[in-house]
Order: C-alpha cells, then structure tokens, then sequence
C-alpha cells in the first residue's frame, strides 16, 4: 500500500493528538475538579490563628536514656497507619557501636520496630573490641529552614506557623526531590498498597510530630509510649513546658548543625561521629 | 521543500506544545516560588490535624480499670504506658472491642534483654536463663514488677562488706538501721536476695534438697500451711512455676 508524505504526516499528528487527549484527559479534569475543591474551605478546624501563633513545639531525645526497646517506632505506626514493613519509617532507632580502635558502626534492624534483642551483635564488629554501644532515637527534625520546603517543585510541602512541615499528598507528585534534599532521612516515598491515612500511593510521606495529636494538646505517640523517658515533648514558648526546662538547664546538641537546617529535635548525650 | 518545512514547524509545535507549553500553565504551586504562600496549605493542615487518635494515655484507662492504674501508678512500671502492651486503647473505648494484650517473654525482652548498647543502671535480664520458658508474668506483676520481691539496698554498697554491722541484732545504735523481719538461720549471704537489680537474676533463693522424686511442690510448700511454709506473697503459685525462679543446689 502506497502513502504519500502528507497522508503519513497527517495521520501521525492526528494519532499523536488522539492520543494526548485520551491519556491526558483524566489528568486535565482532575486538575480542574481539584481546583475547584481547594477553594472549598475544609470543614472542622481547631486551629486558630492565636492559637498557632501561640505554640512553637520541640522535642528532646535522650541518647543517654533510650533502651532500645523500639515502642516508639511500633506506636508511630499505629498512630499513623504507616506501612508496618521496615522500609517505611517516620520514626526509627538507631544503634552506634564504638570499637577500641575508634571505628564507629551504625545500624538498625527492621528501623528498631522488633527491638535489638534478636540481633545481639553486627557481623561487622563482631571480632572486634567494643568500647561502648548506645542508642539514638531519629525522626524528622522539624527544621527551621527546612530544605525539603525549599525544594519541593509543586511546593506540596510547606510548614505551618507552629513550625512542622507537612506535605500536601495530593498535590504531591512523587518526584522524590524532597528525599534527596533532606540530610536527616526522614523523608520516603509511600509504596503501592499503603495504609496510609489518605489512601495515597508512590507520595512522599514522613513524621508530622503526630500533628493530629499535638494540635488537641496531647504528645506524639512516641513520646506517649517511650518507657524511659528518652523522648520529651512541648512547646518552646511555653517557660512551664518540659521541653523548654530540658532547653534552658542542660547541654543539647542537634544533628547536623553545620547544614544550617536549625533541627527542632534537640538531642541530650553527645558523641562525636553521631549524625 | 515548503511541504517538508511546514512538516517540520508542525512537529516542533506540536512538541513544545506537550513538552514545554503544558508545564508553563500556572499552579498554585508554583507560585509559592514566587512568595506566594499556596492558598490551600491551612486546609491541608486542617486534614492532618483532624486524623484520628489511636493511642490514648493512662488517663483514659482509669475511669474503668482503677484497680490496677493505682497499682501500676505506684509500681516501678509507671513510666511504662498502658498501651505498650494492651495495644492502642483509642479503639477499646470508642467501640469496646477487646484490647490486644501482648503477654509475651518476647515483650519483656524488647526493654530488660540484657544488651551492651543500653544503659547499664537500666534493669536487665539474661533471657536464655531467667525463669525458663514460663512468661514472666507467671512470677512478675506487670503492673507492679516489684511486688512480693524481697526490698533492695537503698544505699551503695562500696565499703559497705558486712551488712551485720548495721543490720544485726545490736540494740545499741541511737537510730539503728532496719533490722531483718526474718530470721537470719541459715542465710549467710544477705545480698543473695537483697540485691542491685542487676545481680538479681541468677541469686533468688535455692532449694536446699534434691528433687529426685518430687514434682510437685505444693505438697510440702503452702502458704500458711506444710512442713516448710511458704510466704504469703506467693499465694495462687502453682509447682509448675517454682523452678523458674528457685533451683535446687
């Protein structure tokens, strides 16, 4: 069968157009009925302005207190209905080992969900002479001038004026920007059969210092189910707040202080290489 | 060539059409980049403020279960909230269904598994040795892990080698130190029992006879009652649980 130039150029356009309508419609229009929804105001709303202006939370972890024993990571879960499988962690654990000869090693099993007694030493390490051995509790730091908001191309994150960052998981496209540009790890992308809240797939999720909870003045679900004390919570304006007293009477340090992020999760027990 | 041209501007139109020009119509987003604060942030915030709380806290367990919040309140467990191992409670109270209770050795291990990564002042267990198979609950309360568990020594023990000088049956001393309520006959080492939690573990007391031909404890050992009595704390014990902690010499 003969076809001319013209015909084959035609019929390539009219495809090439056919087809952006029929796959790009169903985006078009969500698009536009999207548009039309965010205008609506979302109903219920404890949140005053008075209010958020009033709080700016805070949170210690105790690296001189924690256990290990993993209780936040497993509330953090059934609080959140984050995905119960060890990639997907808003809140983990993390285990430091110091040799004598200096080495430093890091992990954390199933991100601390199952505790550490099932995995008494690390290959790594095993041969070797340990000098001491602690227990780091991590989470989203909450930062000041957070670089995951910074970067967010569709700006789906963004940070409220008590200070969290939280994403817009509807409006967020997946692109994992964010992942990359946070230097603490909080940051993952939700996997295809999620329990998440919002029935979202392949969207970046990570801590919200259970904003739910803190907004109707209770304390995060790990702070709530930490046995020893390792996590505190509250609110830095407030001169009664455990948190500022922790602030004002000992010596903190935050991760990663040269990145300029101003971390809002101030840790107690300082040792060189933790990060 | 004029065909060809026209051919070609099509194409590149049509490209930049799908490539560049659907990625230059404005969002909200975008704006943001520009100062422009997005204007549906405080609803989403709303959202997340408005998700459902699962873990309630302690204060929630009382109004029913009063008897063992005051005990649990007063016990050496009252840092450990409810939930830990009853579940979430949310749930339980707002519909009533059954709370999941995690009775577990595996549970007690998570926190008293002897590890060098914890704090060493933190009480912990050789779990390969500590009561068997039996949960830990059989002996412990868990609510009041201390309870029916001879008292510790509320002082440091460094200098200290010879409880008798304080703790003897000296009626001389102007405010003399606690006295033992229990006779001293055949207890020669005080910190076998009264010890740091540490070293509690292995060093309850032994059975002094052999257990060839007895199974069953309860025979002799009753509360109140049999050749050796026992003491009252142990009441609803039953033989299957005395070798968890009691081992014959």
């Amino acid at each position: 069968m003969e076809i001319s130039r013209r015909d084959f150029i035609k019929l390539g356009s009219q495809g090439l157009l056919g087809g952006i309508i029929v796959f790009g419609s169903p985006s078009i229009v969500r698009s536009l009925a999207l548009s039309g929804k965010a205008s609506e105001p979302i109903p219920t709303a404890s949140l005053t302005e008075s209010e958020l202006d009033r709080h700016y939370w805070g949170m210690i972890c105790d690296n001189q207190k924690c256990i290990g024993c993993g209780r936040c990571v497993v509330a953090c879960k059934l609080e959140n209905k984050v995905p119960w499988e060890s990639e997907y962690n808003r809140t983990w654990v993390e285990r430091y080992v110091i040799t004598e000869d200096g080495q430093t090693f890091v992990d954390s099993p199933n991100a601390g969900r199952d505790g550490f007694t099932a995995y008494p030493i690390n290959k790594k390490y095993n041969n070797l002479d340990i000098r001491k051995s602690f227990f780091v509790p991590k989470l989203c730091n909450q930062c000041e001038n957070p670089p995951c908001v910074k970067v967010c191309p569709v700006g789906a994150t963004y940070k409220t004026k008590d200070g969290i960052s939280l994403i817009d998981q509807e409006r967020c496209i997946g692109c994992k920007y964010c992942v990359q540009a946070c230097p603490y790890g909080a940051r993952f992308v939700l996997p295809d059969f999620s329990k998440s809240q919002f029935r979202q797939v392949k969207v970046v999720d990570k801590c919200t210092w259970c904003y739910h909870r803190i907004v109707k003045g209770l304390v995060p679900a790990c702070v709530e189910a930490c046995p020893v004390g390792a996590r505190v919570f509250g609110d830095t304006h407030d001169p009664e707040s455990p948190v500022r007293k922790i602030l004002t009477e000992q010596r903190v340090y935050t991760l990663k202080p040269e990145l300029g992020t101003e971390p809002k999760v101030y840790y107690i027990g300082f040792e060189q290489g933790v990060h | 060539m004029t065909h060809l041209a026209r051919a070609g501007v099509l194409l590149v139109a049509v490209l930049f059409l799908v490539f560049v020009g659907l990625r230059m119509l404005p969002t909200s987003g975008a704006m943001s980049n520009f100062g422009f604060q997005p204007q549906d942030d405080a609803g989403n915030a709303d959202a997340w403020a408005n998700l459902p709380v699962q873990y309630a806290s302690p204060n929630i367990c009382i109004e029913c279960h009063s008897a063992n919040y005051n005990l649990w309140a007063n016990g050496n467990h009252k840092t450990v909230n409810c939930e830990n191992c009853h579940g979430p409670a949310m749930e339980h109270v707002d519909t009533g269904v059954p709370e999941n209770l995690d009775t577990s050795r595996g549970l007690c291990g998570l926190c008293h598994a002897r590890l060098i990564s914890r704090p060493n002042t933190f009480p912990q267990v050789d779990m390969e040795t500590m009561g068997g198979d039996a949960e830990c609950i059989t002996c412990h309360n868990p609510h009041d892990p201390r309870a029916g568990m001879p008292p510790q020594v509320p002082h440091t023990l460094e200098g200290r080698s010879d409880c008798d000088t304080c703790h003897g049956s000296h009626e001389t001393w102007v405010e003399p130190p606690p006295k033992p309520p229990h006779t001293l006959e055949g207890r020669s080492d005080c910190l076998s029992c009264h010890n740091t939690p540490e070293l509690r573990g292995a060093t309850l007391p032994q059975i002094p006879h052999s257990l060839e031909g007895r199974s069953v404890c309860l025979l002799c050992h009753q509360v109140g009652g049999g050749i050796k009595p026992l003491p009252a704390d142990h009441a609803g014990r039953t033989s299957a649980t005395c070798l968890n902690c009691h081992r014959s010499q």
